[in-house]
């Protein structure tokens, strides 16, 4: 009997999210013709009390494996934890993750500077000589050395930009600089990489 | 600078209202009729007080409207206060027209007792200049305060010691700065595409307006191509914005330019006829989305407005930028970057939007939100989310907000129709 293809549900704070995420799961797995779908609306509390539903869906759209991403904003990335799996409590999709980046999930893009200079077309790589995760507002500081490095030629919009840093990063480097997104390395490759 | 509070009375809907408002963006939420058109046309009536009139009309206060407006600026601590007396009179589009204003100042760092009345001609550099002039309609109007009618040379004379100099003509300018660079972005401004011309004439690098129901759509083309010719890092910035490395609405943009030979004849006594040539230019834009090349006639009504949006908010040099309704035609997911687009750009200009998407309001915080009503004996009010709600009320709200979802699905469900 042939292995099921994996179809991965995403749930999100927003669309953005839901891209880039799709981005780093086909960068994992170098194969972008892996089924992705998301659900996300505006910010953390809807999906607090969405979530719960939006798996429901997501299973009966066929998502074999649910991966709900959350940024810690600076809160217990724990008690985000066990709200999230509560409201999953009856989640039909039985391979899951909650996986909460440290601050936001721009701290993951940061551990690639040369990702962002490839994904946003800069001239040149920016310089992060820093610890990723324990940057306070990784999403300004990414608007920050975007506006220098491009001598204010460029824009930072996450909702666009994300993705396309994404589909351009080095997973080896979040791998070493960030400690929050091995669960999710292991959850993609454990239950996509055939 | 910014704009720290507001009031206007006896304009339009507003009989009488005060708002704060914030350094970076504020929205204006109400039902239709409650008169957040009005609020932002009272507030860009700063803009206009602040283009050159020099003339004052007679029996200004029996034949025409009188509004009055009060602002407080804010620059490097300093605060500025402005009271103003406006006549003015509509036009058969509804746009208001100045007829005339009188100005009242008080700066916090000179004289903060007293209000000074300066005609907003004197708050150009020009004034510093050997060949400024005042018309002697202005110079006889000019007062100082309690009412005692002074002198031209007065005030030329107050502009000239040390302190004034030194204190206030830097704010004049300031403030003067500011008010000009107040702009307004409406969402009819750009409405049906297709009345856009599929060129525009300049003529000696001018631009020829050559129908008036189109004259917003090509006022921007023309502004668009001045940019592009410039090529400055404004324009950089915009294209990167709207191109392929930014939200992808348009692939290229291109002008085409023709010249079109033009000449006039001209005859002299004698009836010797001298022929004079001048420049004409057709200029063509052409912008490529997905391979296809596109008259901007052709955009659809979404692309067209974002293109216009977007261009006034990264490429303008507004200090204080107004946009009614900047979801209007929009798709959610191109509205989510332009919103994203306000916020950031609101770290260098003051903005306010009014909105009555509650997609925008999910994007913003209650600080950000002013609730704008209709009120039969009061006319538009305009307070604060914090000052319209009781205190259980906002605790409510932000209850709301941390557990259960956010500010656009509270309007919805009714959390604002009855405060």
């Amino acid at each position: 009997m042939s292995k099921r293809k994996p179809r991965v549900g995403i749930i999100a704070e927003d669309r953005s999210d839901i891209e880039c995420v799709r981005a780093l799961i086909f960068r994992i797995t170098n194969d972008n013709k892996i089924g992705v779908d998301g659900m996300a609306k505006n910010g953390c509390t809807m999906l607090v009390r969405k979530c719960g539903h939006w798996a429901v869906n997501l299973h009966e759209k066929g998502c074999n494996l649910l991966i709900v991403i959350h940024d810690s904003d600076g809160k217990d990335p724990r008690a985000i934890h066990n709200r999230i799996e509560l409201a999953l409590h009856a989640c039909p999709i039985v391979k899951k993750i909650i996986t909460i980046p440290v601050e936001e999930i721009e701290a993951w893009l940061l551990a690639d500077p040369n990702a962002i200079k490839k994904g946003i077309n800069l001239d040149k790589i920016p310089k992060i000589n820093r610890n990723v995760e324990q940057i306070s507002s990784p999403k300004e500081f990414l608007e920050d050395i975007i506006d220098k490095t491009s001598n204010r030629e460029k824009i930072y919009i996450n909702s666009k930009h994300n993705a396309m840093i994404a589909r351009n990063i080095d997973i080896e480097k979040i791998k070493e600089k960030c400690p929050s997104f091995l669960p999710f390395l292991k959850f993609v490759q454990e239950n996509t990489v055939s | 600078m910014n704009l720290k509070t507001f009031d206007v009375h006896s304009y339009r809907s507003c009989q009488s209202v005060k708002f704060p408002l914030n350094r970076d963006l504020t929205g204006l939420i109400g039902i239709n009729g409650s008169g957040k058109t009005n609020v932002l046309n009272s507030i860009f009536l700063l803009r206009k007080i602040s283009e050159f009139r020099f003339k004052y009309a007679n029996n200004r206060d029996t034949e025409y409207n009188t509004c009055k407006i009060g602002a407080v600026f804010e620059h490097n601590g300093i605060s500025i206060q402005l009271k103003a007396t406006i006549y003015l009179e509509m036009d058969e589009r509804n746009n208001d027209e100045i007829i005339s204003s009188d100005f009242k100042w008080k700066f916090s760092n000179y004289n903060s007792k007293e209000w000074l009345t300066i005609p907003i001609e004197f708050f150009s550099n020009q004034f510093n200049s050997s060949s400024f002039h005042l018309p002697v309609s202005i110079r006889s109007n000019i007062r100082f305060s309690k009412g005692s009618r002074g002198s031209f040379f007065e005030i030329y004379k107050l502009f000239h010691t040390k302190e004034f100099k030194k204190n206030v003509q830097p704010l004049l300018h300031e403030v003067f700065e500011f008010i000009n660079g107040i702009n307004y972005y409406s969402a009819t401004q750009f409405s049906d595409p297709g009345r856009c011309p599929v060129s525009i004439e300049l003529e000696e690098d001018r631009f020829r307006r050559r129908t008036h129901s189109s004259s917003g759509h090509e006022q921007f083309i023309f502004d668009l191509y001045n940019s592009h010719k410039q090529n400055d890092k404004e324009f950089i910035r915009y294209f990167n914005t709207i191109g392929k490395v930014g939200i992808g609405l348009i692939d290229e943009l291109s002008f085409e330019t023709l010249p079109i030979p033009s000449s006039t004849y001209k005859v002299r006594s004698g009836g010797q006829i001298k022929q004079k040539n001048f420049e004409r230019q057709l200029i063509v834009p052409i912008f490529t989305i997905n391979g296809k090349k596109l008259s901007p006639n052709q955009l659809s009504e979404g692309t067209f407005k974002t293109l216009a949006l977007l261009y006034y908010l990264i490429t303008d040099k507004s200090t204080l930028l107004l946009i009614e309704e900047p979801e209007v035609c929009i798709h959610h997911g191109l509205l989510d970057s332009i919103i994203k687009l306000l916020i950031s750009q609101s770290k260098h200009k003051q903005i306010i939007i009014s909105t009555h998407s509650d997609f925008v309001l999910d994007h913003l915080s209650p600080e950000n939100i002013l609730l704008v009503k209709y009120l039969e004996t009061k006319g538009t009010t305009v307070k604060q989310l914090s000052k319209s709600m009781s205190s259980d009320e906002y605790r409510a709200l932000k209850m709301y907000l941390k557990e259960s979802g956010n500010l656009g699905e509270y309007a919805r469900e009714g959390g604002f129709e009855y405060e």
